[in-house]
C-alpha cells in the first residue's frame, strides 16, 4: 500500500470522516485544520497497524491455480481439451490463442461460473467445485466484455465489492482510496456506472479487484481492452508489482506486444488444445526461424501468412 | 459471527439500494419523467374520461351471473391449475431461477465468495418489491375504472394479493422443475429423460381436475384451487362463504413455503444455466430454418432500394430464428382453420352464446376486443428497432437516409403483424357473432397501420434515451401499449360518434394518416438524435 500520509492527504472530506469513524477517532472540535485530523488519522492508523501486527500474513498455495486436465465441451463442440496448467505466486503467464481457441472458456471454468465437463480446477489450493466460496474468496476475474450495474454508483460499488470480499473496513477505505487514484476515478466517484465510459467501467472493475486484500490471484481477459495509453501503462506496471509482491497472475490476451513484454511464461492453444506452452526463449528454441511471440502464435496456430 | 453470515442482508439491502438508485436516475432525468408522468397521468385521464362516459358496473353483475350460470366451478379449478402445469413446463424448458441473474453478475457476483441461494434471495427480494410497486402503480393508474365498475376495494386488494402468492408460488413450481432438468440430465442425457415432466404435470394437474377438485383437502389445500375460491369468494361467483382471510394466510404459507424450498436447493447449477442460456442468445439459429435456406446472397438481389435491402436483411434474418418458421406455419394452418370454421361452421365448435343482458353493449365490448387484439399482435414492431440491438448504431451510420430505414421497418412489421393477426381475426369474427361483426372487423386494419407506427417510433426512440439499445427503458416499454391502447379508444369512440353518418369514411381514414404520418416522422427525428 502507498504510503499512509500520502493516502489520507488524497481523500475527500467525507472519506476522512469515515476512516476516522473506523479507527475510532472522535471528531469532536467545532473547528479543526485539516492537517489536525490528518496527523490524528496516521498516529490512530500507526497504533492500528501495531495491534494488526501479530496476525499472520497472507501467503499463497504453489501452485496458486492449478488446472489439471481440464475439458469442457458444449453439446459435441470441445471448447477445451485436456487443459494443464499452472502459475505460480510472483508470476504472470499469458494464455494465447486466436478467437475461439477456449481461452475465456478456460477462464470461466476457473472462475466457477461453468462447471467443467472434466478436469480439476484448484484455486489456492481449494478446489473450485468442492469449495468455491473459498476459492473465489482469493480470485479476481476482469471478464473479455466487461459489464456493471448500471444503477450504481462508483463508490458504492467499490465499498460493495469490499464488503463482499470481507475487507475489513480501515483496509478497505485506504484501498479504496488508493486505486481510485491510481486508476484516476476520481472525478466518476459518485458517477452511476451506467453512464461511464468503457474504459473508465474497465477501471472501476479493475479498483474493484484491487481493493481486495493482496497477494491477488488474478484471471484476466483482455485487461487492457478500453483503456487509454495513460490506463494501459498504469495497469501493466501495477501488475508488474503485484508479480514481485507475489501475486499470481494469468492473463488471457490477443495483443501478444502486451503478452510478450508483461508475461514470464506463455500457453499458447489453438481449437481448445495447447499447442506450445513455455518461456519466450523456450519458445524460440522449439520454434526455430521464429524471432517474436507473434511469429511463434502464427507458426503453432497455422503458420505464418505469405505476403 | 463471521463476515459471510451477514452477506444476505448487505446483498439483500444493495438489490434495494440499486432499484432505489433507478428511481432517483429517472426522476433526475427530465425526458424520462417527461415519459412517466405522459403515461401514467395521460392513462389515468383516459382512465378517468372513460369511466366518465362508460358506466361499467351494469355490465359487471351480468357478466358474473353469466359466468355462474355457464361454467362450472369444477372448469374454474380446472383451468387454474393449468397455470400450474404450465409453469412447470415453462420452468423445465426455460432458465428458472437463473432468470434473476443478469450479464453483470457473470464475472462480479459468479466469481464472488457468495453462494448461489443467497444471491437468489437477495434478487427475488428485489423483484418481488419492484412487481409490487408496478402493482400499485397500476392500480391507482386505472383506479377510475375500477370505481366505475363498482369493484370494492377490498375486493380487489384480496385478489391482487393472492394472485400474487399464487404466481409465485408457480415461479417457484418451475424454478424446481429447472432445478430438477440439470439433476436428471446430469445422470440421464438421453431425451427420454423429459418423460420426467409427465408424472409432475399429472402431480401438479391432478387436485385441480374436476374428478377431484371438490375433495376438501384438494380445494382447500392446493394453491391454484385456493386462489380460486379468493377470487370467486371476493366478487360473489359460485360464493360458498369460505373464510377468504383464512385460505389467504393459507397460500401465502404455500408460498413462502415454496421461496423457501426453492432457496435451499438453488445451487451452482443455476449459474451454468444463466451462462448456457447466455450462449445460446448468442448463437440463437435454429436448424429448420437454416435448412429452408443455407445461404442468402445479397449481391444478387434485383432490387436496388436501400429500404428492400433491409427489409430483405431483418427477413432473413428473423428467418434465421426458431420461432420464425414456425409462426408462418402458424400462419397457414390458422388462416385455412379460420376460412374452414366460417365456412363450414363445424358442430363440435360453436360459437360462443351471448348473453341477452350484454346486447346493448356488443358493438362497444367487440370492438374493445378488437382493440385489445391488435395490440396484442403489434409487438414485432415494437421490436423491429430493439431486436437490433447494438446493431442498430451500425445502421444510423451506414449511408441510408433515416427516412428510408424508418420506413423499411414499419413496411415490414406492417406485412409481418397482418400476417400473424389473420387467424386470430378470422377466429374472432367466428366465434363472436354479433350484429355488423363483418364490418366492425375491419376496423382491425387501421389499428394495425396506426399501432405498427406508435411500436416504431418507441422502438427508434430507445437509443435516444439509453445507450443500451436492446433494453428500452420501463416508461418507453410501457408508452407502447398505453398510447395505442388510448388512440384506439378514440377510434372506437369516433365509430360510436359517427358509425351510422357516412362521415366516418373520412374522419377514420384521415386519423390514421395522420397519426402514422405523426410517428414515422417522429421515428426519423429519433433516428437523427441518438444519444
Amino acid at each position: 500500500m502507498q504510503d499512509e500520509l500520502e493516502l489520507i492527504h488524497q481523500m475527500t472530506g467525507p472519506e476522512l470522516i469515515r476512516l476516522a469513524e473506523a479507527l475510532g477517532v472522535p471528531l469532536t472540535y467545532r473547528h479543526v485544520s485539516r492537517a489536525k485530523i490528518e496527523n490524528d488519522l496516521v498516529q490512530a492508523l500507526k497504533l492500528h497497524w501495531q495491534t494488526e501486527k501479530g496476525k499472520p500474513v497472507q501467503k499463497l498455495d504453489i501452485p496458486a491455480l492449478k488446472i489439471s486436465n481440464l475439458h469442457k465441451e458444449f453439446g459435441s463442440k470441445v471448447a477445451v481439451a485436456n487443459l494443464d496448467l499452472e502459475v505460480h505466486p510472483g508470476e504472470i503467464v499469458g494464455l494465447v490463442g486466436p478467437n475461439g481457441a477456449g481461452k475465456s472458456t478456460t477462464l470461466r471454468v476457473l472462475t466457477g461460473i461453468i462447471k467443467p465437463t472434466n478436469g480439476q480446477v484448484t484455486v489456492n489450493g481449494y478446489d473450485i467445485r468442492k469449495e468455491p466460496v473459498e476459492a473465489k474468496r482469493r480470485i479476481g476475474y476482469i471478464p473479455e466484455r466487461p459489464t456493471c450495474y448500471p444503477s450504481l454508483r462508483v463508490i458504492e460499488y467499490l465499498t460493495f465489492v469490499a464488503r463482499i470480499y470481507d475487507v475489513p473496513r480501515i483496509n478497505a477505505l485506504l484501498r479504496i482510496r488508493e486505486f481510485v487514484s491510481r486508476f484516476q476515478l476520481d472525478e466518476f466517484l459518485n458517477s452511476y456506472i451506467g453512464t461511464l465510459s468503457k474504459g473508465n467501467l474497465q477501471r472501476t472493475l479493475l479498483a474493484g479487484i484491487f481493493v481486495r486484500e493482496p497477494p491477488f490471484i488474478l484471471a484476466l481477459d483482455e485487461p487492457i481492452y478500453g483503456l487509454d495509453p495513460r490506463g494501459a501503462w498504469s495497469l501493466k506496471s501495477l501488475l508488474r508489482e503485484l508479480r514481485d509482491d507475489g501475486s499470481a497472475i494469468l492473463i488471457s490476451t490477443h495483443i501478444l506486444e502486451v503478452a510478450e513484454a508483461l508475461c514470464d511464461r506463455f500457453v499458447i492453444m489453438n481449437h481448445g488444445k495447447v499447442v506450445g506452452t513455455g518461456t519466450i526463449e523456450q519458445l524460440r528454441e522449439s520454434n526455430p526461424g521464429a524471432t517474436s511471440l507473434e511469429e511463434i502464435f502464427l507458426m503453432l496456430t497455422g503458420g505464418i501468412p505469405e505476403v | 459471527m463471521h463476515m459471510s453470515d451477514i452477506k444476505t442482508p448487505f446483498l439483500v439491502r444493495m438489490e434495494l439500494r440499486m432499484m432505489f438508485n433507478q428511481f432517483i436516475r429517472t426522476l433526475r432525468a427530465p425526458s424520462m419523467l417527461v415519459f412517466y408522468g405522459i403515461t401514467l397521468g395521460g392513462s389515468f385521464i383516459v382512465a378517468s374520461v372513460v369511466s366518465s362516459f362508460l358506466d361499467l358496473a351494469p355490465y359487471f353483475s351480468p357478466m358474473i351471473q353469466y359466468i355462474e350460470d355457464n361454467i362450472e366451478k369444477s372448469a374454474i379449478f380446472s383451468v387454474v391449475g393449468l397455470l400450474t402445469v404450465a409453469s412447470a413446463l415453462g420452468g423445465y424448458f426455460g432458465l428458472g431461477p437463473s432468470q434473476v441473474l443478469e450479464s453483470s453478475d457473470e464475472h462480479i457476483m459468479m466469481t464472488a465468495p457468495v453462494r448461489p441461494h443467497q444471491l437468489f434471495l437477495a434478487r427475488y427480494l428485489r423483484r418481488i418489491v419492484r412487481k409490487m410497486m408496478y402493482i400499485i402503480i397500476g392500480v391507482i393508474v386505472i383506479s377510475p375504472l375500477l370505481q366505475s365498475a363498482h369493484l370494492f376495494a377490498l375486493s380487489l386488494m384480496i385478489t391482487i394479493v393472492a394472485l400474487i402468492f399464487f404466481l409465485e408460488f408457480n415461479y417457484f413450481v418451475g424454478g424446481f422443475c429447472s432445478i430438477l432438468r440439470t439433476k436428471v440430465h446430469a445422470v440421464w442425457k438421453s431425451r427420454a429423460a423429459h418423460l420426467i415432466l409427465l408424472p409432475i404435470a399429472a402431480v401438479l394437474y391432478v387436485p385441480a381436475m374436476p374428478e377431484y377438485s371438490s375433495n376438501p383437502i384438494f380445494q382447500f389445500g392446493y394453491p391454484s384451487n385456493m386462489v380460486s375460491i379468493i377470487i370467486m369468494e371476493s366478487f360473489g361467483v359460485h360464493s360458498i362463504g369460505a373464510p377468504i382471510a383464512a385460505l389467504l394466510v393459507v397460500i401465502f404459507i404455500a408460498f413462502f413455503i415454496g421461496f423457501l424450498a426453492l432457496t435451499i436447493v438453488v445451487d451452482y447449477d443455476i449459474y451454468e444455466v444463466f451462462a448456457k442460456g447466455r450462449n445460446e442468445e448468442v448463437e440463437a439459429t435454429g436448424g429448420i430454418s437454416q435448412r429452408i435456406r443455407g445461404q442468402v446472397d445479397f449481391s444478387k438481389t434485383r432490387f436496388k432500394d436501400p429500404m428492400m435491402w433491409i427489409i430483405l436483411k431483418d427477413f432473413w434474418s428473423k428467418m434465421r430464428t426458431p420461432v420464425q418458421f414456425w409462426k408462418y406455419v402458424y400462419v397457414v394452418f390458422g388462416v385455412a382453420f379460420g376460412i374452414y370454421l366460417l365456412l363450414v361452421q363445424p358442430l363440435w365448435m360453436t360459437p360462443i352464446p351471448i348473453p341477452s343482458e350484454f346486447a346493448a353493449s356488443l358493438t362497444q365490448a367487440f370492438m374493445l376486443v378488437i382493440v385489445l387484439f391488435t395490440q396484442m399482435t403489434v409487438l414485432p414492431s415494437l421490436l423491429a428497432f430493439v431486436d437490433e440491438k447494438d446493431n442498430i448504431y451500425l445502421l444510423r451510420s451506414s449511408p441510408f437516409r433515416s427516412r428510408d430505414i424508418i420506413l423499411a421497418k414499419y413496411l415490414f412489421a406492417v406485412v409481418e403483424v397482418s400476417l400473424t393477426s389473420l387467424p386470430l381475426f378470422l377466429l374472432i369474427l367466428y366465434f363472436m357473432r354479433i350484429p355488423g361483426a363483418a364490418y366492425l372487423i375491419f376496423l382491425a386494419a387501421p389499428m394495425l397501420l396506426v399501432f405498427s407506427a406508435t411500436g416504431i417510433m418507441v422502438g427508434a426512440y430507445v437509443p435516444v434515451f439509453t445507450n443500451d439499445p436492446k433494453n428500452p427503458p420501463v416508461p418507453l416499454a410501457f408508452s407502447f401499449p398505453t398510447i395505442n391502447l388510448a388512440i384506439g379508444g378514440l377510434m372506437v369512440w369516433l365509430i360510436l360518434l359517427y358509425g351510422k353518418s357516412l362521415e366516418i369514411i373520412v374522419f377514420l381514414p384521415l386519423l390514421t394518416v395522420f397519426f402514422v404520418i405523426l410517428f414515422l416522422a417522429l421515428s426519423t427525428r429519433a433516428m437523427e438524435s441518438f444519444k
